[in-house]
């Protein structure tokens, strides 16, 4: 991987892991590594869509917990 | 419009100085720290000639802060003054900047003649002026006499490039490019080299050259169909209209330790003005073309003056510096090459 996409995926994780300084830091690096704000914008909605999509699988175990105390 | 036509403060030199002062770490310590103050010229092999501040675009992040609205303007008098410094020596490389140099009415004459005299001549060229009706045949005659065009692009988007250059600029520079491409500039083998300089939209240092280079070579191939041979990286000097935008956004401190920490004594070793020489539009002398916008003059050691000009002392000179010069020793250095440090 370059060193350009390396720093979208620090972007995106520093997001799921919502740090403020990780943020700060790899949204001045990716653009010093030549990544345009719409690049930036697009991994952290790849963050976003994991995170999403994290908390609705758990919703299996909301679900499989209702069912086993229902009748 | 420019600073001088605004009045605004920072359109004096000394005003820019004054700022470039306060506080952060001298250039001369860092330099002192590797060994290389002074700072010394190894030669000449580079006659930089800035033919005047006229421009037609304003761009935010001009040095020269050149624009319409500026007068200065080499006389052929002094173009002549150039040939025959050149005639003198076998300086291999022409450089020709401005403002717009291309808007200078000996332009084509200082062309002529400097390939009549077997050197390389560079033309740095904004791209959006061989669009103009007066330069028609601007592309042709660059052709002709196998003229380098070092053009300017900070970016391969619109949105970018817009906000830096002004609005529609990136759309001209695209019709220029394919313009060029059409008569051979950027193709392999044509012997018509097409040169990209993108600096950063904003204040961060530039990316990797030869990473960015890859970038903007797939981009503007599989948006626009364009060619070209090679792009430099340069890195946004804290003088002049960016100096104004730094300070107008709260950056400037931030971005002077940036270049502060981001010193790289091998990028110092391989600054350009140990190998340039900077004519000005008057034929004042310069050790660079950022000293000449903060009229910082070669040393009183060496002629002052193109009229003056001697290779050997000037080959030799002690290089006038100041805290500017950090823009040129970050990261993988930046100079009118691009980076200074080459990377893979």
């Amino acid at each position: 991987m370059s060193e350009r996409e390396k720093c979208l995926i620090a972007l995106a994780v520093a997001h799921a892991v919502q740090c403020p300084y990780c943020i700060d830091a790899y949204t001045q690096a990716c653009l010093e590594k030549g990544s345009n704000p719409e690049q930036m914008t697009e991994a952290v909605h790849v963050a976003a869509a994991i995170r999403g999509g994290a908390s609705l699988v758990h919703g299996l175990q909301m679900r499989n917990a209702a069912a086993k105390v229902s009748m | 419009m420019s600073l001088l036509s605004l009045h605004h403060p920072l359109s004096a030199p000394g005003e820019q100085l004054r700022v470039l002062q306060n506080g952060h770490k001298p250039f001369a310590s860092a330099l002192a720290e590797s060994g290389l103050f002074p700072l010394t010229a190894t030669g000449i092999g580079v006659l930089q000639i800035n033919v005047g501040k006229l421009c037609n675009q304003t761009c935010k992040h001009c040095h020269v802060d050149a624009g319409p609205d500026r007068r200065e303007i080499m006389s052929r008098e002094t173009a002549e003054l150039c040939i025959a410094a050149l005639r003198q020596t076998s300086i291999p490389v022409v450089d020709i900047t401005g403002g717009a140099p291309e808007l200078n009415p000996h332009f084509r004459w200082l062309v002529e003649q400097a390939r009549a005299l077997g050197r390389h001549v560079m033309d740095r060229c904004n791209l959006s002026v061989l669009l103009l009706p007066s330069q028609a045949d601007l592309a042709e005659f660059l052709a002709e006499h196998r003229v380098e065009v070092v053009a300017s692009l900070p970016y391969y988007l619109e949105q970018q490039t817009d906000a830096q250059r002004g609005n529609g600029v990136f759309a001209k520079s695209l019709e220029a490019l394919r313009r060029l491409n059409a008569l051979g500039y950027g193709r392999p083998d044509s012997g018509l080299p097409l040169t990209l300089v993108a600096n950063p939209v904003g204040a961060f240092l530039p990316p990797p050259e030869h990473a960015l280079e890859a970038d903007f070579r797939r981009e503007m191939e599989r948006r626009y169909g364009v060619v070209f041979n090679s792009l430099h990286t340069i890195t946004n000097m804290p003088i002049s209209r960016f100096l104004e935008f730094l300070l107008r956004t709260g950056n400037y401190d931030r971005y002077m330790q940036k270049l502060i920490q981001s010193y790289n004594p091998a990028a110092a070793r391989g600054v350009m003005c140990r190998y340039t020489l900077s004519v000005g539009w008057d034929g004042s002398l310069y050790d660079c073309d950022f000293n000449q916008m903060l009229d910082l003059p070669v040393g009183q050691a060496a002629p002052g003056h193109i009229r003056d000009f001697d290779p050997e002392q000037l080959g030799q000179r002690r290089i006038v510096i100041g805290q500017h010069c950090y823009g040129c020793t970050a990261g993988a250095g930046s100079s009118c090459g691009g980076a200074t440090v080459k990377q893979g």
